[in-house]
């Protein structure tokens, strides 16, 4: 059981860190004139125990799980692929661009549409992988760029190649049969299924395998990997790939989850939103799961905490952003100290 | 300062008392006395983590006793930065010049001066300069930015600077660590001026014997943070009772028999990679080919290049007949290329990772749960000293060095390519190292080993070439002529 003692120690700063936040958005909240008991009861029991409040938890959480897995991947390999909202983009269009015509039955619909999402964002994360390993163009400025591209072709694939014609608005068909069902006992759509399975297997795959093998080894040293395990740029390329992978898998899952059809307001910012979740996270599979769960709740909940005494969601946002900052600054701290125990002698 | 030959029987200018310094656990230094007199100059002898750098810290100001003091010219002194010791007559000459690469010498001298009187212009600095170079006999480029000189001129440069400050208590951190045999030689010629002539105390850390009997008066032998001989003049001493002293028992004496080589495994043709200009070699079955030749003359091309990690802009690299040039480095290692990196850390070791995951690295099946559980073995072989659960990064040099070992050579290794590999190394733990190399040639393997340490090369080697500004020159039969070899490692060839 060490490993579970490990991951628990782990964990321990960043359960501090997440507090601090909390005590912080508290001072905030009194500020504005309202109990941050109160207000954070409120916000789990919202987000929680209320039907509509775990649904669009898990409704929200499904594609910040895929991305973030996809991101962790990245970020543990020292791969900075920070342009999932544009793969998220590239992988709903992918999958409304084959499944607003055709309509197969539902099982094949919705397997197609998980492949033509994950081939959409890997396609688009793979002009990314290009610039990085071919032309040493730095990895995040590619990535960002691209997702700033992605945006505009998004507008115009809904307005001219891709549009309705039976609309008025400039919206693509509906993806019909690809639609993701309800799961029966907790009436939420499946997307957050696929992504507890990703979850699963990303975590065996990491721990186990050659792949998180030789993410791990990248990402502490990638000139070791060079010279034993691989060849110089087939590790970043491989990883941006699988992280627009799973951003595209994630595009599908929020079309053919809620919005059914691709327009102007498919990119609603779950590509940087996962960002904030893999670090959360710490980049491991598990760690994605319930950061995600916990930021969507934060937020849903806030929304209703909104809607009920007035408190701007905004100032959620800001403790979200506190989260964030504590978490970043309690694991240096963390680290700092385990490096001053061992300090190397002469 | 004035010439005066009346070294005994005056304070000395620098006395260390009783000085420890712990870390956490660790006590790099325990219970330190020492003291050396304006004139002379005192070795500090010692292997990798005895301790020699850390007194040096503290002399210098960068780092500070935990118990104990130091006195200078028997007034108690504590230095609480490298200024402070400057200021205090203790200027210290690091091992590299590690500074602003782009700046030139009279610009890196203004930015050490801490006192605002001796402010001046750029001109005026590198005149003062200029007369400090003339006085010592050096012949430097005042006018290159450094990062454009070689390592020897940097050297030099680099003690112009500690001394331009004037001080009465020079501290040199293995000066010569870098140095040809002959710069070597006439930088430990100035040094025994600046104290014989120029009256300045000097304390000289260095690992090499040969040193310490060429140039320093008194030696002290640093073993685990204690001075375990009191310093005794050096014409008493042995270079064999010196290494006794420093590692604690003597050390073994490398055993090597006269072979005929075999077949010829690996093959070089006019490779140009890096630095490294038309380089053609071959190394034969049973056979060690030693490139000797100061850092930074294409040893590195040859290195990358051969491993996999630079690509030869031209010419052909074989092993066994078969192509080398872009293979997989999975494949590399497959044909039997065992590799001992000159920077184990940056391309052998994944620091952050634990020793048994770094044993598969470059051998992983596709599930590596229990993998590891065969390769762990090789550790026990080996004799690493430190748990397969703890992370590479906790290892010591010897044992890091001795972890790379155990993955690489396999039953399969045709050719060990062995890069500076005694580097960081106590001389027990190197030792060791050079009898499993020669063993392996003995057994009939290929080694191809690239040292800065020609002494190394000389015991070791059956064929020897020198790297000097990116061509090999030789090769150079056994029985070796030091001074030939030694000749065409400073391009007299």
């Amino acid at each position: 059981m060490s490993f579970l003692s490990a991951h628990v120690r782990n964990a321990v700063p960043t359960v501090l860190a997440i507090f601090a936040a909390l005590v912080i958005g508290g001072v905030l909240i009194v500020w504005a004139g309202d109990n941050p008991l109160t207000v954070y009861r409120m916000i789990i029991s919202e987000s929680m125990f209320e039907t509509s409040g775990w649904r669009d938890t898990f409704t929200r959480s499904s594609p910040l799980i895929l991305i973030g897995l996809g991101l962790g991947v990245g970020f543990r390999a020292s791969v900075w692929n920070i342009g999932a909202e544009g793969q998220l983009v590239a992988g709903a269009v992918a999958a409304i661009a084959v499944l607003g015509v055709v309509e197969p039955p539902a099982v094949i619909a919705i397997a197609m549409g998980l492949v033509l999402g994950a081939i959409g964002g890997a396609l688009w994360a793979a002009i990314a992988a290009v610039l990085v390993t071919r032309y040493e163009v730095n990895d995040v400025i590619a990535t960002l760029l691209l997702a700033f591209t992605a945006v505009p072709l998004l507008n115009w694939v809904a307005r001219e190649p891709l549009k309705d014609p039976e609309s008025f608005l400039p919206q693509t068909r509906v993806i019909g049969s690809a639609e993701l069902p309800d799961l029966p006992w907790i009436e939420t759509h499946i997307g957050i299924l696929f992504a507890v399975v990703a979850v699963i297997v990303m975590a065996w795959i990491m721990r186990a395998t050659r792949f998180g093998f030789v993410v791990r080894a990248h990402g502490a040293n990638r000139t070791a990997v060079y010279a034993n395990e691989s060849r110089r740029s087939f590790v970043t390329f491989g990883i941006l790939l699988v992280g627009g992978g799973f951003a595209g898998m994630a595009g599908y899952v929020v079309l053919a989850g809620e919005q059914l059809r691709v327009s102007g307001g498919t990119a609603t910012g779950f590509g940087f939103t996962a960002i904030i979740v893999a670090i959360l996270g710490r980049n491991s599979p598990i760690g994605i799961f319930f950061s995600a769960i916990g930021l969507s709740a934060l937020l849903v909940g806030a929304e209703a905490a909104q809607r009920q005494t007035g408190l701007p969601v905004t100032l959620m946002q800001s403790v979200q952003s506190l989260i964030v900052v504590c978490v970043i600054a309690g694991n240096a701290i963390a680290e700092r100290r385990g490096r001053l125990t061992k300090v190397i002698v002469s | 300062m004035s010439s005066s030959e009346s070294v005994e029987s005056e304070t000395p200018a620098i006395q260390v008392v009783g000085v420890s310094r712990s870390f956490g656990e660790v006590r790099a230094l325990d219970d330190v006395h020492l003291d050396v007199r304006r004139g002379e100059v005192l070795a500090v002898l010692g292997e990798n983590g005895a301790g020699k750098t850390t007194l040096m810290r503290i002399l210098g100001g960068l780092d500070e006793p935990s118990e104990g003091q130091m006195l200078k010219d028997g007034v108690p002194y504590r230095a609480r930065s490298p200024h402070e010791a400057v200021s205090s007559g203790i200027s210290m000459v690091h091992q590299h010049f590690a500074l602003v690469p782009t700046m030139r010498a009279a610009e890196i001298i203004l930015l050490f001066r801490a006192d605002r009187e001796r402010r001046c212009s750029r001109d005026e600095a590198a005149e003062q300069l200029a007369a400090l170079a003339d006085e010592l006999g050096f012949d430097v480029d005042l006018d290159l930015p450094v990062g454009e000189q070689s390592v020897g001129a940097q050297q030099r440069l680099e003690l112009l600077r500690a001394l331009d400050s004037d001080p009465d208590v020079l501290l040199l951190d293995e000066p010569t660590a870098v140095l040809t045999d002959e710069e070597a030689t006439a930088m430990l010629e100035v040094v025994r001026r600046l104290a014989h002539e120029q009256h300045r105390a000097v304390i000289l850390i260095t690992h090499r014997l040969r040193e310490v009997i060429a140039v320093a008066d008194r030696v002290a032998v640093l073993r685990a943070g204690r001075v375990v001989s009191a310093e005794s003049a050096v014409g008493e001493r042995t270079p064999e009772s010196l290494a006794a002293e420093m590692v604690g028992a003597d050390v073994p004496t490398i055993s090597r028999h006269e072979r005929s080589p075999g077949d010829v495994v690996f093959s070089m043709k006019d490779v140009t990679a890096a630095k490294l200009q038309n380089a053609s070699l071959d190394v034969r079955a049973g056979e060690v080919v030693g490139i000797a030749g100061v850092d930074g003359n294409g040893q590195v091309g040859l290195e990358l290049a051969i491993a996999g990690l630079l690509s030869p802009s031209a010419g052909r690299i074989s092993l066994d007949g078969g192509d080398l040039v872009d293979l997989h480095p999975r494949e590399r290692i497959e044909a039997g290329i065992a590799y001992l990196p000159s920077d184990r850390y940056a391309r052998a070791l994944v620091g952050a990772m634990r020793c048994d995951e770094n044993l598969l690295l470059g051998r992983t099946p596709w599930r590596i749960r229990g993998a590891s559980t065969v390769m762990v073995d090789r550790m026990t072989h080996w004799a690493v000293k430190g748990s397969a659960h703890h992370r590479a990064d906790s290892l010591s040099g010897g044992n890091a060095q001795k972890l790379v070992a155990a993955r690489e050579f396999s039953d399969n290794t045709r050719m060990v390519l062995a890069c500076q590999p005694t580097r960081g190394l106590d001389p027990g733990a190197a030792q060791r190292l050079r009898q499993e190399l020669i063993d392996f040639a003995e057994r009939g393997g290929a080694v191809m080993w690239i040292s800065a340490d020609l002494d190394e090369l000389l015991d070791t080697a059956d064929r020897l070439l020198v790297a000097f500004d990116g061509r090999l020159i030789g090769p150079f039969e056994r029985p070796f002529d030091r001074s030939e070899i030694g000749l065409a490692m400073g391009g007299g060839a």
